[in-house]
């Protein structure tokens, strides 16, 4: 039994040492790798799906977009806070910001999410971010290990030969149009095809203590933080159950010193969604040429807040 | 709780080292322990199920001691009965309820009299025919006298509920499981070895194999009306991998987490793909089942005795019988009716028993002519495996008719192609595994056993990796459905 228990206690030590050599090492060469962040563009976009599908980069040419479906602000922060660490061109930063990114998403935990984010994040994370993301759903993150593993040789190459490795987000046509089922479900209160409606209007501490994170950061690197709510449907806008009006109260109540500019209800023509939340390609060429040829203070004083 | 979850890796050696260290100087207290590991191990799926395995247990042991106590045929007849009404009547109203009431309904509104019924939310409780039919086989062998009935309850509920097969089998036989309860166990360093071994090929079946498999059989039978034949051929053939890794996988945890405990259960496939026909692959596929079935349901018919319509019926009903049980859906029905089919030929010219042997015995590959028809049986139980996996009998014809059109001859393509042809290589380094290793128990027995201990270890350690490295989605084992 004793030579039993000792052989299979030396077979996983074995294994668990050649699996932290292995991460290691890419953690350590990804550590030592720049996002990819060209020298005249000086805004960064950063959010989730709505941002990345919102703002085309090639057109709004002085921005890049490394927003990311489903993305937390907690991974948004990790973002940032590596373009500061390494000194990269950035002064002005496009916060997604709207009612399923502060209410509880489930976004953080789900472990499909954190298993797809966690072989990209983690180069950017250190000891306390890796803290954080283990303590949310240790099982997941183990999972992602295999996913590490199995990049390895890959990500090796890139880093060495001086290519991108970052995979965090990139802007992202979309052609699909599930419009007409999309209202049906939105008349339903139902959830979207590619988008859960918030269950409640709970804050999610996690997500208000990244988004502070951020602004935190932004305060002390001289970043300008711009929170942007982009385009919607104004069928989801008026749902009671998505909860603009718990969102603008929250607004209001926390974060009324940090600029905030509510593109929700953007005019756009017909066929400029793909759904009630996302724009499609046509959609996002019209605002990202909008953006492109308007400043931001312009855009504050026509979509401010009604009551501002 | 998975077998490959972190839930598992975590529970095994903690129910191991109580099982060796703290209950070791008793029998019982191991047989306790079995008892209580394996009800936290289902009650990890729904609590609420317990009772009925629970159930289960009470009535079948108790009707085992009653049975004991009398020779009076026709009371040790109604005592069988019993058994039979209550363990079938529990899976059919679990499993079928639903499935008959919507046929009633269907056949009263075909003949002009709709009728108005409620169909009930039932949520099928994991394992239901597996430890339903297990339970019943001790019953059936006391009534017959080929078991004694045990008058130790908790080796009796050890014997029902044994968390590595309580779910999706292999479906013991009392005869061979239950006196394992009663023995006293001794470790054995080479069986543990053995069963880590078993364990290890069983994950790498499952996470490699089949996980993979199952992503491109999915995306394939889920929009099959876009694909071509060919395309939708190649989504049989990856269900074939799906479903067999996944079931061989899981039976081989089970044996390999067993002979971790000191217990051998029955072996439940045996490279089934390897079949050189129809009649040799149902000796090899799901082999627990198929000999319960035989054994209770097709010699008490008759079985291959008598006039050419008892074997004609006898077949039919066996494999009727086998389909219906993997679930309430005329597409399993259908697919026993098409395995009745290609065996009753077999069966009538008295080929069904050509091939008990191991295929190319003694050789490295096999002829051109076992090659071709280990082939034609394989491509026989894909399209038979397409009625299995379709959503409906019309879904799957709409298949059939695609891969018998000339779209058959044009090349597959489907989403996600180039990581489709990866995992048909994985599934040909599989292949070869098996095929080196059709003699053994399982694939990896002897593989590399005799030689170089540090040699045998790399591997181990490659196909560690390689499940950490390779693994799909995580999808939940078929069989448990059933």
């Amino acid at each position: 039994m004793k030579q039993f228990i000792a052989k299979v206690g030396r077979f996983i030590f074995f294994f668990v040492v050649l699996c932290f050599i292995v991460v290691g090492i890419n953690y350590v060469l990804l550590r030592s790798s720049n996002i990819d962040f060209a020298e005249n563009r000086n805004i960064l976009v950063l959010g989730d799906s709505n941002a990345q599908c919102a703002i085309n980069d090639s057109i709004f040419s002085t921005a890049t977009n490394l927003a990311l479906n489903a993305d937390s602000y907690f991974y948004s922060y990790l973002k940032i806070k590596r373009i500061v660490e390494t000194n990269q061109p950035v002064d002005t930063l496009l916060l997604s910001f709207a009612p399923h990114n502060i209410f509880k998403n489930g976004w953080i935990e789900d472990p499909k999410l954190v298993r797809s984010r966690f072989r990209n994040y983690f180069g950017l994370m250190n000891a306390e971010d890796l803290r954080f993301i283990v303590g949310n759903n240790p099982r997941a993150v183990l999972n992602s290990a295999g996913q590490i593993i199995r990049h390895f040789p890959a990500s090796t190459y890139q880093i060495l030969t001086g290519q991108n490795i970052f995979d965090i987000g990139s802007y992202l046509p979309i052609t699909r149009n599930t419009m007409n089922e999309d209202l049906l479900r939105l008349k339903k209160g139902q959830s979207l095809t590619f988008f859960e409606l918030p269950k409640d209007f709970t804050l999610s501490t996690k997500e208000i203590h990244y988004l502070e994170a951020i602004m935190e950061l932004c305060k002390n690197e001289n970043i300008k933080l711009y929170l942007i709510n982009l385009p919607k449907r104004e069928e989801l806008l008026s749902l009671d159950k998505y909860g603009v009006s718990e969102f603008e109260e929250i607004y209001r109540t926390r974060y009324e010193d940090v600029d905030f500019i509510d593109f929700s209800r953007f005019p756009l023509p017909d066929g400029s969604y793909a759904d009630p939340v996302h724009l499609n390609l046509k959609g996002a060429a019209l605002f990202s040429s909008y953006l492109r040829q308007n400043n931001f203070s312009t855009h504050m004083q026509n979509y401010a807040f009604e009551s501002d | 709780m998975l077998f490959n979850s972190i839930d598992f890796a975590i529970f095994l050696p903690i129910v191991f080292v109580l099982y060796w260290f703290s209950a070791k100087k008793d029998m019982r207290y191991q047989n306790i322990l079995i008892v209580l590991a394996s009800y936290f191990f289902y009650g990890m799926w729904d609590y609420r199920f317990l009772a009925l395995i629970i159930f289960s247990t009470l009535v079948d042991y108790t009707l085992g001691r009653q049975m004991a106590k009398t020779d009076v045929q026709s009371t040790r007849k109604i005592l069988l009965w019993t058994s039979i009404i209550v363990n079938l009547g529990f899976l059919g109203f679990f499993k079928y309820y639903n499935f008959f009431l919507d046929n009633f309904v269907d056949l009263f509104t075909f003949f002009g009299q709709p009728i108005s019924t409620r169909s009930l939310n039932i949520v099928l409780p994991v394992g239901i025919s597996f430890y339903t039919f297990q339970t019943l086989s001790y019953t059936i062998d006391v009534y017959r006298k080929n078991l004694d009935p045990t008058k130790d309850f908790i080796a009796f509920a050890a014997f029902v509920s044994f968390f590595p097969q309580l779910v999706a089998g292999p479906i013991e036989r009392a005869t061979n499981l239950l006196p394992q309860f009663r023995l006293e166990r001794v470790f054995e360093y080479n069986k543990a070895v053995d069963g880590l071994r078993q364990m290890l090929w069983g994950l790498f079946k499952k996470m490699v194999i089949a996980d993979n498999a199952a992503k491109f059989a999915n995306i394939i039978f889920d929009n099959s009306e876009a694909y071509s034949g060919s395309t939708l051929l190649l989504g049989g053939v990856f269900f074939a991998f799906q479903i067999y890794g996944d079931f061989s996988g899981y039976s081989d945890i089970a044996i390999g987490t067993s002979r971790l405990f000191g217990f051998d259960l029955m072996k439940n496939f045996a490279f089934p793909y390897f079949s050189r026909d129809i009649s040799e692959f149902w000796r090899r596929w799901h082999i627990s089942l198929s000999t319960w079935f035989r054994d209770y349901l097709y010699i008490p018919l008759g079985g291959s005795r008598g006039g050419i319509w008892m074997k004609v019926r006898n077949t039919f009903i066996i494999f009727l019988v086998s389909g219906f049980w993997h679930g309430a859906n005329w597409t399993f029905v259908v697919w026993g009716a098409l395995n009745a089919i290609y065996f009753l030929p077999l069966l009538l010219l008295n080929r069904n028993r050509n091939n008990l042997g191991t295929v190319a015995e003694g050789k490295y590959w096999p002829s051109f002519n076992e090659f071709l028809k280990i082939l034609s049986t394989f491509a026989l139980t894909v399209l038979a495996w397409i009625f299995f996996r379709a959503d409906s009998v019309s879904h799957a014809f709409g298949i059939m008719s695609e891969i018998f059109s000339l779209s058959l001859f044009k090349l597959p393509s489907f989403e996600d192609f180039n990581k489709g042809l990866f995992t048909l290589f994985l599934v040909a380094i599989f292949i070869l595994i098996e095929w080196r290793g059709r003699n053994n128990e399982y694939a990896i027995e002897k593989l590399l056993l005799y030689r170089n201990k540090r040699l045998r270890w790399t591997f181990y350690m490659l196909l560690a990796m390689m499940i950490l490295v390779f693994q799909g989605e995580q999808q939940e084992f078929i069989y448990f459905q059933f």
